[in-house]
């Protein structure tokens, strides 16, 4: 008779099964405590340096505006848009967009109503559109994502418009139909602003970039800057929100336009680093984003949106 | 009668013998029998204390076993351990990546402050020092991995390993608690070290002004803000926030724990009410991230 021991059999459930190579997902973090109302200044950063703006640029990196995108003639493509029979893939695509342009939808029709004070009649006319300009933004977000998976991306060839200007682009027909010419313009002037805007945080964070990675000088930065702002192509920065913390990459842009401010031995690296075009497949929203602004009011008694108290 | 008396006496010892051997045989028999009934009986009854005793090396072993047993078809490459650390191929190209960073960053407080030679090539040690002890560190972590990359269990471990590695190294080897940085402190003279901290200043306002400018950007998404309102918060964010000590990954989050210390009657007149309350709800995601960001040690 064999030796009398007993072995506890321990059954390990097997992980789902992955691809070879593939990294392990991380784990989540713990569940944080509620905390206590602080100081003003984060424990431990009483001795940091103020925030505040650096000493004033030598010569001030001027960013204009983008031209207002082309309304003639899209009615039609988009009506063609929605008319394509798709294959599988845009269909899935479509499919797993389309929650995430919803919120979007929300905030820009908010948004609309801020900058045009529009009445209760084009607000009802704007929301009645909204699903349909929706269904085009995701199918063309949805071809373009199907579309760049087949494409050599070293190529560069294919570029991602960001989604909220898709939705724009989609809008851009009905908001012509329903709004007057003083809120067209108004309309105009700060989605312009807007877009100066995003350019202008895109070159910044990616000269951010280049500089922790080649240590540049106040001057080089500046430099750089002005070369970006002169030459900037969308499709150098396709996705924003991918500038947040993936700066161990230098971004992929054509060397005339970044190694003329570089002195040397930057030159060097910059020629030999791994570089990338900061754009993603699947989802655009960073982590998970608090509901929209959602105050676009359909009911007969108007509801004023509450002024800022002071600008 | 001596025969008689010789042939009584042999006779008697081989009865005695047989007699012994016949008790000798019994004994046995019954020790054995005894044996049987006691023992078992004992080692049932020692058993809960030898599993208890055993259960501890038993699980080592086990552990042991599971950790260095390969699953069939299952086997991540070693170049995948260069991919997920140094975002390359290859650790010499990392490494590489890593000598060149230290070389511009000496050639950099050169042309602000000046060295003497003496002087860079006290800093360049001291480089080299944080590039071996970091070195050093990843081949640890490198000569586990080799042991587990043939089993889906234990390399999730590993990835948990990694992750404090390639967190050191995005927020840089060359930063705050280097060598290279206590070098340089003791290194520089007065002027120096003015010089040389008026430009670390404009480097990292410079940069963290555009992710203040980013993190507004990201917000737009769900809320988005008139020209003017972008302008006065992002201005209000620079004027009541602060860089953090090291940038990393932990960034947005960082601002957002911030922005939520940030006293209402600065921030709430730029709103209205649709946008405050949104704006509270990203305040609150940068609170509940307070635990995160002091392991990952943004915060203290």
């Amino acid at each position: 008779m064999s030796v009398l021991l007993l072995m506890c059999v321990f059954v390990i459930a097997d992980d789902p099964p992955r691809k070879q190579g593939d990294a392990p997902p991380a784990k989540k973090s713990d569940e944080p405590k509620k905390k206590a109302k602080k100081a003003k200044a984060p424990a431990g950063y009483e001795d940091a340096p103020e925030a505040g703006d650096p000493p004033a640029p030598r010569n001030a990196v001027v960013v204009e505006a983008l031209e207002a995108p082309v309304v003639e003639g899209m009615a039609a493509e988009f009506e063609q848009l929605l008319a394509l029979k798709v294959d599988a893939n845009v269909a899935n695509l479509e499919q797993q967009f389309l929650p995430q342009f919803i919120p979007l939808k929300t905030a820009e029709l908010s948004f609309i109503n801020r900058v045009c004070n529009l009445n209760l009649e084009q607000r009802k006319k704007l929301h009645a559109a909204s699903d349909r300009c929706v269904k085009v933004a995701v199918r063309k977000w949805a071809m373009t994502q199907n579309g760049m998976r087949r494409v050599n991306l070293a190529r560069g060839q294919q570029t991602l418009s960001d989604p909220t200007d898709l939705l724009h682009l989609a809008f851009a027909n009905v908001l012509q139909e329903t709004l007057q010419p003083e809120q067209q313009a108004a309309y105009d002037a700060e989605m312009k602003k807007r877009e100066a805007h995003r350019k202008r945080v895109a070159i910044e964070n990616v000269v951010a970039i280049i500089d922790e990675r080649l240590a540049l000088e106040f001057d080089q930065r500046q430099k750089l800057a002005e070369s970006l702002d002169k030459h900037w192509q969308p499709n150098w920065v396709q996705s924003i929100e991918m500038l947040i913390n993936n700066n161990h990459h230098l971004p992929s842009i054509p060397d005339q336009f970044v190694t003329p401010a570089l002195n040397e031995t930057q030159r060097q690296v910059w020629r030999t680093a791994q570089k990338q075009n900061y754009m993603v497949f699947g989802g655009f929203a960073w982590g998970q984003q608090p509901g929209p602004v959602d105050d676009f009011p359909l009911v007969e008694n108007e509801v004023d949106l509450e002024k800022p108290s002071a600008n | 009668m001596r025969r008689k008396l010789e042939n009584y006496r042999a006779m008697s010892a081989g009865r005695i013998k047989q007699r012994d051997d016949e008790r000798l045989d019994n004994s046995t028999t019954a020790t054995r029998r005894l044996h049987w009934v006691w023992l078992p009986g004992v080692l049932f009854g020692l058993m809960p204390l030898a599993m208890t005793s055993l259960a501890p090396a038993q699980d080592k072993a086990q552990a042991e076993e599971e950790e260095l047993a390969i699953d069939e078809g299952f086997n991540v490459a070693e170049s995948h351990f260069d991919q997920w650390l140094f975002g390359s191929q290859s650790s010499d190209h990392g490494l590489k990546r890593i000598e060149s960073l230290l070389s511009l960053k000496v050639a950099a407080i050169n042309r602000v402050c000046d060295l003497t030679e003496d002087q860079v090539a006290k800093l360049e040690l001291a480089g080299q020092g944080d590039i071996k002890r970091f070195s050093d560190d990843v081949a640890v972590v490198r000569a586990k991995f080799m042991k587990v990359r043939r089993n889906r269990n234990a390399i999730n471990n590993i990835f948990q390993e990694i992750q404090p590695l390639q967190a050191r190294l995005h927020a840089g080897l060359f930063e705050q608690t280097s060598f290279f940085q206590k070098v340089l402190k003791r290194l520089l003279t007065d002027e120096q070290s003015s010089r040389y901290e008026q430009a670390d200043w404009e480097r990292t306002q410079y940069r963290y002004n555009a992710k203040l400018s980013l993190v507004v950007t990201m917000m737009e998404r769900t809320m988005p803000l008139r020209a003017e309102q972008r302008e006065q918060f992002i201005q209000v964010l620079k004027e009541e926030t602060k860089p953090p000590k090291a940038f990393g990954q932990y960034d947005y989050y960082f601002v957002l724990y911030q922005l939520a210390e940030i006293p209402d009657q600065k921030l709430k007149p730029i709103f209205d009410e649709a946008q405050w309350k949104v704006l509270k709800q990203f305040a609150a995601q940068g609170q509940a991230m307070e635990a995160s960001l002091k392991q990952h040690k943004v915060l203290p």
